[in-house]
């Protein structure tokens, strides 16, 4: 038996993060993942950042994370989003070359020298032991098994058990041992869906029809200036028409998620292109953006028709799209369902309420993206440290943090698709801004030693004139912010003990005390946004606090 | 920690004849001090005060009384305001306060604030969270109805108004502009000027229609020396006048303000029948069928000697004064009365307040919620008219004011739950790479 303070399971965006922070902290740390071409996988949309996405990616980067140096090392076409709208709304969002990124990450990795990264599946896992392969045992745990548990890949008929669809063709296994461990300790799992489209060779599609989209020049960076990369590729525009949406409708009985096969919930955020046709029938046209897979890559992603269609019907759809009518589709669109848990039975370190040192990150957690799953990973992976190593904690919420938003989100109100983040789900958004991530977070993360005083004042640095800028312009809002977070910070101070009882109380309905058992809210803040609680509600709970603090 | 001040009506709902209002929050001695017009005070001492509003004019003669922190209810600093108890001087308290940049308290609030400061024992949460209760739903119904009788479907409208543009404004916030659809930016700002103009258009209709922000309106007409300011001065004398300008020197109308069974009445005596004076001749007898229009019940008086077919409508009452020197049979339609003598005038009254109550009766069943409601909408149209006023392109300074629309509009109609905007969004536009 190998000892470890920290063993991460998955080494995707989630399990690469967690890795990273963990050993930061100083945590003799393990990283167990089916292959090496797991690390920094890009499954879906060759891009990092966007609304939301973005102010995550310099939070995580403000402690000291490893998607925005990785995006910037392989970042291949970046562009700021509403860069004519305020400050608080624009986003960089960059393409990114797949194995530049992949390489980043390990090259990443590779200096932490008490990180060891082992390429095994899981075949055993004791969650209270804190055991896996009977061979390495660890004071705490991290889960980040993505699209992994009971993965089942669904394209028209066919029905192919498997955690993603690999570059080179082939399908990888999905986890089959998990789910049910999870099962056995009393976590209960839900079946989530998600959808990718065709990848198309580049040198089968006719560009001239299509409409050009550069990258900015100069450009915006996630954490800081690489001068390695000079790299520089366009992306381009296209359309469905009429004749597309015809057929899609002519054949919708056979698309999975509409004659029943696919039960797990898809996120409405990013529709299929059969789902967008058959809700909005009066858009008779929808994009499609044809992004490069990476620069040398013969791959285009065609953001914006993902599907699970059959390959016949593909084929079909397709090629009616100017520009593609002679695709060679080089592996067809899919949907995936897989097992994810219920976050509400999280804290906000993203650690089990039942099982110490057991943590969650990712879309096990039951959000969707990258860069989601990185927030949680750091998150998790800082926490599984502290939990270790006895160190302090590392606790974001609403108000200095769009990753506290997300948990906060997850933890407290479940989600009943993948989670996405989105800019309009934080209050406090005028406040979380990219520039000033590092003046919300940088302290917080030397105290923790997730960065160096050295790295702060260079991020600092690199940002003080814009946020003084921001901060100037957005001053009265950020004043009404102050006053709002004042009171928010309060009711969460008032903590609600893990196993308060519920039950008994008089004044709330059986229905509220069942929800409320079930969510264990954290502290009086938490409580108070869940649906259905009345102030009399919140009372009832403070007076019984109050009782047993007493 | 530094709260915002908050108020609230602590006494009961409905006409009283005094009224509690209580503030709380930091630092309040300052307020204290202006409110009574003393540098130096005791706290826990009642002070007589009169109470003025930013422009100076009186707003009511109260007794103020000062608590200081941590010694009163919540811990923090207390002013206890004891006003009188008509629906018109609250409210006109209330607006003084918001004018001042305070709020009104959230439901529980005060309870909450006592039970951060350690103030509250268990006994008191106990009945407070029967009292919350009450304080949330029956109320909020209760606050809809009256506010525009029975239209809840208004109300209902209005939420999903705030809900769609909440959702489009996430939709501009979150998605880069060749996600969107064409024009939504126009169409998010068609939506929220009609929704403001809707919300404005109610609170002015309400404000003029309801009588409660300037007192009931009753008005004395009659021919000259029938004893109209006989009986005006007798009833500015068996009621409590707060404000008295008699002998009418600066209006065309002579007025006084009353007290009538908790109820804040504004009478006039028309002035224009009365032998024309300089000032009043100016004015004219339009002036006079002005005064009539606007009042909310109107006391025809007539000697009892005189005969009149005069049918009284919903807001008028008949009057027969000098009953002393009346022999003959009395009307049906009329109250004889006797200012000589004060005869009927006792009857005279509880016919007004009858009529009082049949006018206010719907508004009655929550006073402090509909004032609350009021202050919320206001509040509401407000942001969305800063949100409409947001410098161009900035559309993370209109979703700001939007979010905050939202919250007071949630505060009445229920709150607006991140599902719902999200629901709306991807309900209505097509998003999505």
């Amino acid at each position: 038996m190998t000892e470890f303070d920290v063993i991460i399971i998955g080494g995707g965006h989630a399990g690469v993060e967690a890795a990273a922070a963990a050993a930061r902290r100083g945590a003799k740390t393990l990283l167990l993942t089916q292959s090496k071409s797991d690390l920094g996988a890009m499954s879906c949309n060759p891009s990092i950042g966007g609304p939301g996405k973005s102010q995550m990616v310099a939070e995580i980067d403000a402690l000291g994370g490893v998607i925005g140096r990785a995006a910037d090392a392989a970042g291949i076409h970046f562009r700021t989003l509403n860069a004519s709208h305020g400050a608080a709304t624009q986003a960089l969002r960059a393409q990114i070359d797949r194995s530049l990124y992949h390489d980043a990450i390990v090259k990443i990795l590779s200096r932490y020298e008490n990180l060891t990264i082992r390429f095994q599946k899981v075949e055993q896992l004791d969650l209270q032991e804190k055991t896996v392969n009977k061979k390495y045992r660890a004071k705490a745990i991290v889960l980040t098994t993505g699209t992994f548990l009971q993965g089942l890949v669904t394209r028209g008929a066919e029905k192919i058990p498997s955690g993603r669809l690999q570059d080179d063709g082939t399908y990888q296994d999905p986890d089959t041992n998990i789910s049910g461990i999870l099962k056995d300790a009393g976590f209960s799992l839900m079946r989530l869906k998600t959808g990718t489209p065709a990848r198309i060779e580049k040198s089968s599609i006719d560009f001239s029809v299509c409409e050009l989209q550069p990258g900015d020049n100069p450009h915006d960076w996630f954490s800081e200036p690489n001068p390695e990369n000079n790299y520089s590729a366009v992306c381009y525009i296209t359309h469905t028409n009429e004749t597309t949406h015809r057929i899609i409708r002519e054949n919708i009985s056979n698309a999975p998620m509409y004659n029943g096969d696919i039960r797990g919930t898809g996120p409405r955020y990013c529709p299929s292109l059969e789902d967008k046709v058959m809700r909005f029938p009066e858009h008779t046209s929808h994009h499609v953006f044809l992004e490069p897979e990476g620069l040398f890559s013969d791959l285009i992603y065609p953001n914006g028709i993902s599907t699970s269609f059959g390959a016949d019907i593909q084929d079909k759809w397709i090629r009616t799209i100017p520009g593609l009518e002679n695709a060679k589709i080089a592996r067809y669109g899919y949907a995936i369902e897989y097992d994810a848990i219920d976050a509400r039975v999280l804290n906000e370190r993203l650690e089990s309420k039942d099982i110490p040192g057991l943590f969650f990150a990712g879309q096990i957690n039951g959000t969707s993206g990258y860069e989601e799953a990185a927030a949680q990973g750091i998150v998790a992976g800082a926490n599984a440290a502290a939990f270790a190593l006895n160190l302090e904690t590392l606790n974001l919420d609403r108000t200095n943090a769009m990753i506290g938003v997300l948990i906060d989100d997850i933890t407290t109100l479940g989600v009943d698709e993948p989670y996405r983040m989105f800019t309009s789900r934080a209050e406090y958004r005028l406040s979380l801004r990219s520039d000033n991530a590092i003046a919300r977070l940088g302290d917080m993360a030397v105290k923790l030693g997730l960065i160096t005083e050295e790295e702060y004042n260079k991020k600092y640095d690199l940002r003080a004139e814009k946020i003084k800028e921001n901060d100037k312009f957005y001053a009265g809002y950020i004043q009404r912010n102050e006053r709002e977070i004042a009171s928010y910070r309060r009711d969460a101070a008032m903590k609600i003990p893990v196993n308060f009882d519920y039950k008994n109380l008089s004044g709330l309905t059986n229905e509220l005390i069942e929800k409320l058992t079930a969510t264990r809210p954290e502290n009086i803040a938490d409580l108070s946004r869940i649906p259905g609680i009345t102030p009399a509600g919140i009372m009832v709970v403070l007076r019984k606090i109050k009782c047993g603090n007493n | 920690m530094n709260n915002e001040t908050i108020f609230a009506l602590s006494s009961g709902h409905g006409k009283s004849g005094v009224a509690v209002i209580r503030i709380s929050g930091t630092n309040l001695k300052y307020i204290f001090s202006k409110f009574i017009n003393k540098k130096i005070f005791t706290p826990r001492h009642a002070y007589f005060a009169n109470l003025k509003d930013a422009s100076n004019y009186l707003i009511d003669q109260v007794i103020c009384v000062y608590f200081e922190a941590p010694q009163s209810f919540t811990g923090e600093d207390i002013i206890e305001i004891h006003s009188h108890g008509a629906q018109a001087v609250i409210e006109k308290i209330f607006e003084h306060l918001q004018g001042l940049g305070m709020r009104m308290a959230t439901p529980g609030e005060f309870s909450k604030r006592a039970f951060y400061n350690n103030k509250m024992d268990l006994a008191d949460i106990d009945g407070l969270a029967a009292l919350l209760d009450a304080q949330t739903d029956k109320q909020r119904q209760s606050a809809l109805k009256s506010m525009i009788g029975t239209d809840s479907k208004q109300y209902d409208t209005w939420r999903n108004q705030m809900i769609e543009i909440s959702a489009y404004a996430a939709a501009i916030l979150d998605y880069s502009e060749d996600e969107l659809p064409q024009n939504i930016n126009k169409t998010i700002k068609e939506k929220t000027a009609k929704l403001y103009k809707e919300i404005n258009d109610t609170i002015s209709r309400y404000t003029a229609v309801r009588a409660i922000r300037s007192g009931f309106n009753i008005t004395l007409a009659g021919a000259v020396n029938v004893g109209k300011s006989s009986l005006f001065n007798l009833m500015v004398g068996s009621s409590r006048a707060i404000v008295s300008d008699v002998p009418g020197t600066t209006r065309d109308v002579v007025s006084a303000q009353l007290d009538i069974d908790g109820y804040l009445v504004n009478l006039s005596d028309t002035a224009g029948i009365r032998e024309a004076t300089d000032t009043v001749e100016k004015m004219g007898i339009e002036r006079t069928i002005t005064e009539i229009e606007n009042a909310d019940l109107v006391l025809h008086v007539f000697e009892a000697t005189e005969k009149t077919d005069k049918k009284p409508t919903e807001k008028e009452l008949i009057v027969f004064n000098k009953l002393d020197l009346f022999k003959g049979k009395k009307s049906k339609e009329g109250i004889y009365i006797s200012t000589k003598t004060d005869e009927g005038i006792d009857s005279l009254m509880k016919a007004i307040k009858d009529k009082i109550h049949d006018l206010t009766n719907d508004a009655e069943s929550g006073i402090a919620v509909n004032t609350r409601t009021k202050a919320l909408l206001t509040d509401a149209a407000e942001e969305l008219k800063k949100a409409l006023n947001a410098p161009d392109e900035n559309y993370d300074i209109f979703s700001e004011h939007v979010r905050l629309a939202a919250d007071n509009i949630g505060k009445i109609l229920g709150t607006i739950t991140a599902a719902e905007v999200m629901d709306a969004t991807f309900s209505q536009l097509c998003l999505g790479k």
